[in-house]
């Protein structure tokens, strides 16, 4: 018989392994993914920021103001963009709040920031008065208005918590150039030329607030605005958009995160893509050095470039197709021939020689033919610039002006005697009429065409009435000399960029958004000055007397491209420090385009 | 079930090599388990902290991300941030990596309640509550916090993940609380994989240390076995069964031992085999030798016996004392023969169904004289029925005769009783005297051959010092039993007991051992079956 104490020891040693086993199968259990713990932190990103100043901080409403008082506050506070006229509509009753679209579009007023008159009609209406200068569009498109009209805005007023509100009032803003000046920028959106190798600027103002890079963006990939659809292109497939409406710029780094629309874009649309928002985002400034486009959270992959893209790349898209420091051309003596470090050189082939009396002519952008009209105005010539280049008369007969390239090697002219504009398919006849809108001031006498090809700057009238008139030429593609497509071409939105102004005796683009013009503004004599293409930048020139042409290229460091030539036959060229300084003799300056 | 139990634990305590490889098994168990413990353990926390630290530097870049594109904003268009939050969270969600690799969650910060601000709801993103623990310290901390939590995915599976959170200030608005949450199922994923191959592992590692064990135990415990089986053999009188001895190893020490061992004690019991055979031999051939001679002398002693009328008185008693010796010496040698049949093997069993009764009432007539000499009473005390047995009469008369003999002259006249009974497996005979006694010790040795109870008494009467010998034997060979009782004082009662058919086996006496008058009640002594394995049951006499 076992004892009882002997079977219990027997028991127990049974169980040791057993335990051992036990625990040796729970163990592993406690090493798995754990599902909670202690908050740690990590020291590795501390979320420092520091806020972007804003130019324009408005007031809301004081207590116990008067209708006037709130109306006149109100239309102060409309300068203030942040979160959509947060504080301009402090002074709206919540009814108003909500219906008031503050971006139907902007009247700008000549009141230089003094006050508009603001009149209480009774029976809490009140009425703001100005006269209207300009017209920013919903889409901001700046537009001078010609003869100052008076417009007026009308406010119904309501009182809200014993407190005047406006009630009722007509959508869009009412701000005075002073405003507009402080709190729009005036942006350029890069499309592209018909044929998609240049890029073409479409100016809008944009209220200059933080998220400029996200503006600029998301308006170009809204698509160019009234005046030019139809006259470019852009890149972007259908339906692409910011895939978060932030364009995020970090150390020089911009980075514009597409949606996966901009993935179907083939390998030429993405590098059109790439330099449409290069170009549009560098000229934010100069803290934006590098550019990164991702669609659908990869990079935009561009074949031959790196992933974030400079602010040089792309040049060859540059809108003003002209290589660095263009030379000037001028006339001097029946002679065609440019200058060289400030000498006159005859060019090379007849148009140098002086055989062929030559007037008004036009170098091509590449700089390797010329165009000229006889001195009497009859016959228009085309030759290469070289040895053994001949003059070719391509036009004969009528009075033509002088002619122009577009940056497809397309000569364009005006006949003053029929007046038709002439479109020669690469600078070759016969010519062909480019149909033409009603123009403000009648038929053209006049023709200078971008060197983006996309815009076409045409003087309407002659003497002192003769006006500035800007439209944009659409139809242009695969236009080929032997095929006859022109009918295709037309000019349209024909519009005057400074409604007041007259006795236009010359234009000349600068670059792509500005051209030089000599005419009188505001009945002063002639002067030349400078103007952004919608008008809304005039940079003003130390006037000179007796002028009769102008040309200019796009500034440099070296030069500031902007000559004229007298009646007496001499050529001045501005330089900024130094005013008029003397080319020597000459006529009809020319930069190439 | 139970019974697979026992028959386990039973299996358990028997087997050597089931134990060892039992033992081995558990522990190589347990410790693989261990390490393998320790190696998952290290895994997962490498397996973590990478994630960790990916998460983090994601996570770092996420918030930088969307402060930048917060501030980023174009803040003059209506409603900008309605469009831009989802959109940023659905950015920072996919994170440039696959679909589902990580979920965001931007929550307005306490310090905003413009009821009118962009962030209009509480939560975008996902599940919401593993961010919970986090968001007092994200609100007074502007710094990158994170820790680990749960969430439900939409399939309602539980998934752990890595909560990184930190706060971003949207402008003209507050400051929100942008959290970020990466799974761990991928984690989770490969820690089951690696924990499912270390299980198969340490289950292969088991199954083999287990198999090498066994392996290893079976090259011990197979010679042991062999020997346990031969040393049975041996045991069984199978002496020629010998141990197989391969190579030169202990175990084959051992079984050259073992086999010496075998070989030593087989010679030894057939030297003490042949050594009693010659000594029975010499006895039986001495007793044969000597009955010639006797019988001459018989001869020649009956003569001077027939003739002693006629000597004078010392030469007629020297002629009877010579008779009496003769007669002495005679019945001895009877029983040395007989004895030496015993020994030779040559004793034979005529049985046949007899009553006992009748034999005693034949014994006891014959014994009658010298009972009536020795003054002792004779009773006999049968069953009604009788008691019929299969024995040899002959055989068992001459027990009988014996017993009672060696009773009246050891009774000191006092009466002796002659007990016959019977049950339905065994008759017995109870002989029973109220002489001197026997002491406890010589219990055991009145069968022995010529053992006197006092060796100082003359042996004056006519036992030869063999009868309860032969009678043994006798007992013996019905395959009955021939036991002893005595108390010094109280006398003695000799029991045999024969079974009633020959061959069967005896299971107990239908008389106790010890005799009911006995003066008390002393311990019984076993001495009928020597080589009986079956002990006699203790019911029967106690």
């Amino acid at each position: 018989m076992r004892s009882a104490p002997q079977a219990a020891e027997r028991r127990s040693r049974w169980w040791r392994p057993a335990v051992l086993l036990l625990l040796a199968a729970v163990l592993p259990a406690c090493a798995s993914i754990p599902t909670s713990g202690p908050v740690r932190a990590d020291r590795g990103l501390r979320v420092d920021r520091e806020d972007v100043a804003v130019p324009f901080i408005a007031e809301g409403p004081v207590r116990g103001a008067t209708v006037t008082q709130v109306v006149q506050g109100f239309l102060r506070a409309s300068a203030d963009f942040r979160r959509d006229h947060e504080v301009a509509r402090r002074y709206l009753t919540p009814r108003a709040r909500q219906e008031w679209r503050p971006a139907a579009g902007t009247t700008v007023h000549d009141s230089g920031g003094g006050p508009v008159t603001v009149e209480e009609t009774g029976d809490g209406v009140v009425v703001a008065g100005a006269s209207e200068i300009a017209h920013i569009d919903a889409e901001g498109s700046f537009r001078r208005t010609a003869g100052s009209p008076e417009v007026t805005r009308t406010f119904r007023m309501e009182r809200v918590d014993g407190q005047w509100r406006i009630d009722a009032l007509e959508d869009g803003l009412l701000l005075s150039m002073l405003d507009v000046e402080q709190t729009f920028r005036q942006v350029s959106l890069y499309f592209l030329s018909p044929l998609r190798n240049s890029l073409v600027p479409d100016t809008v103002l944009v209220p200059e607030l933080p998220g400029l890079s996200t503006k600029v963006v998301s308006r170009l990939l809204r698509g160019p605005t009234a005046g030019l659809r139809g006259s470019v292109e852009t890149a972007f497939p259908q339906g692409t958009e910011l895939e978060v409406q932030s364009v995020p710029v970090d150390a020089g780094l911009a980075i514009v995160a597409l949606d996966a629309q901009a993935r179907r874009a083939d390998q030429l649309q993405r590098e059109q893509m790439s330099a449409q928002i290069v170009w549009t985002l560098k000229q934010l400034g100069p803290e934006i050095d590098r550019i990164r486009i991702t669609a659908a959270g990869e990079d935009l992959a561009v074949s031959g470039v790196a992933a974030d893209q400079g602010r040089d790349s792309w040049l060859t898209y540059d809108p003003d197709g002209l290589a660095a420091g263009p030379s000037l051309y001028a006339v001097r003596d029946g002679q065609f021939g440019r200058f060289i470090e400030g000498s006159f050189q005859p060019v090379d082939g007849p148009a140098g020689t002086g055989a062929v009396p030559l007037a008004t002519p036009a170098v091509s952008l590449d700089t390797n033919r010329v165009a000229a009209v006889s001195t009497d105005g009859t016959t228009l010539r085309v030759g290469r610039l070289a040895e053994d280049g001949s003059l070719d008369v391509v036009v004969s007969g009528g009075d033509l002006s002088q002619p122009s390239w577009d940056p497809d090697g397309n000569l364009w002219v005006v006949d003053r005697s029929t007046g038709r504009l002439l479109l020669l398919p690469g600078g070759a006849g016969p010519a062909q009429t480019v149909e033409l809108p009603r123009l403000p001031g009648g038929t053209p006498t006049q023709v200078s065409v971008s060197r983006d090809g996309a815009r076409i700057a045409l003087i309407t009238g002659a003497g002192r009435s003769a006006r500035l008139v800007l439209g944009a030429v659409t139809g242009v593609e695969e236009l080929d000399a032997d095929v006859p497509a022109v009918a295709r071409i037309a000019v349209v939105d024909p519009r005057e960029v400074l409604p007041d102004l007259r006795g236009v005796q010359d234009v000349a683009w600068a670059d792509a958004t500005t051209l030089a013009v000599l005419g009188s503004r505001d009945e002063l004599p002639p002067a030349p000055f400078l103007t952004s293409i919608d008008g809304f930048d005039i940079v003003d020139v130390v006037p000179e007397p007796e002028l009769a042409t102008v040309a200019a290229a796009p500034p440099d460091a070296q030069a500031s491209p902007l000559v004229v030539g007298t009646t007496d036959g001499e050529l001045l060229q501005y330089t900024s420090g130094r005013g008029w300084v003397s080319l020597g003799e000459g006529i009809d300056p020319t930069y190439p385009g | 079930m139970r019974r697979w139990v026992r028959r386990g634990i039973a299996v358990w305590r028997r087997s050597l090599q089931m134990r060892v490889v039992a033992t081995t098994t558990v522990f190589s168990l347990v410790a693989i388990m261990v390490l393998g413990n320790i190696l998952i353990t290290e895994v997962r926390d490498g397996l973590l902290d990478a994630k960790v630290q990916a998460s983090l530097a994601e996570a770092s870049t996420g918030v930088r991300t969307s402060q930048e594109a917060f501030d980023s904003a174009d803040r003059s268009e209506p409603g900008v941030y309605d469009t831009l939050v989802p959109d940023l969270v659905r950015q920072l969600t996919r994170g440039g990596g696959p679909e589902g690799s990580r979920d965001v969650v931007l929550l307005r910060g306490p310090d905003v309640d413009t009821p009118e601000s962009p962030l209009g709801r509480s939560s975008i993103g996902a599940d919401v509550s593993a961010v919970e623990p986090m968001r007092p310290q994200v609100q007074t901390r502007s710094e990158l916090l994170w820790t680990y939590g749960e969430v439900s995915r939409t399939s309602g599976r539980q998934v752990p993940v890595v909560v990184v959170g930190a706060p971003v200030v949207v402008p003209e608005n507050g400051t929100y609380e942008l959290y970020f949450l990466f799974p761990l199922d991928k984690e989770q994923e490969t820690l089951g994989l690696v924990r499912r191959a270390l299980l198969l592992a340490a289950l292969g590692m088991v199954l083999l240390v287990g198999g090498i064990a066994w392996l290893v135990t079976r090259q011990v415990v197979t010679p042991v076995r062999m020997a346990a089986r031969i040393a049975e053999r041996l045991s069984a009188g199978r002496l020629e069964e010998r141990m197989r001895v391969r190579g030169e190893d202990d175990l084959a020490r051992l079984a050259a031992s073992f086999n010496r061992m075998a070989t030593s004690l087989q010679r030894q019991i057939r030297q003490l085999e042949d050594l009693s055979r010659v000594q029975r031999r010499f006895v039986s051939d001495v007793s044969h030798e000597l009955r010639t001679p006797l019988t001459t002398v018989r001869m020649a002693a009956d003569v001077l016996h027939e003739a002693r009328s006629g000597f004078d008185p010392a030469v007629e008693r020297s002629a009877e004392i010579l008779q009496t010796q003769l007669d002495r010496f005679e019945s001895l040698l009877g029983d040395l023969l007989e004895i030496s049949r015993y020994d030779a093997g040559a004793a034979h069993l005529e049985a046949e169904p007899t009553d006992l009764v009748v034999t005693a009432r034949q014994v006891m007539d014959s014994v009658e004289p010298l009972a009536d000499r020795r003054g002792s009473e004779l009773r006999l005390v049968v069953p009604r029925s009788g008691a019929v047995a299969e024995v040899d009469s002959r055989r068992i008369e001459r027990v009988l005769r014996n017993l009672v003999v060696n009773a009246i002259e050891h009774g000191e006249g006092r009466p002796v009783t002659v007990l016959v009974a019977g049950d339905e497996d065994a008759v017995a005979v109870a002989v029973r005297d109220h002489g001197v006694g026997l002491e406890p010790s010589d219990i055991t040795m009145v069968f022995n051959r010529f053992w006197r109870a006092d060796p100082a008494r003359a042996r004056t009467t006519g036992g030869t010092g063999l009868g309860l010998s032969i009678a043994m034997e006798d007992a013996h060979l019905h395959g009955g039993w021939l036991q002893a009782w005595g108390e010094p004082g109280d006398g003695c009662q000799f029991r045999l007991t024969v079974p009633r058919r020959q061959g069967a086996e005896l299971e107990g006496s239908p008389i106790p051992l010890e005799p009911a008058d006995s003066a008390r009640r002393a311990r019984p002594v076993q001495v009928g079956a020597p080589y009986r394995r079956v002990g006699t049951p203790d019911g029967v006499d106690a």
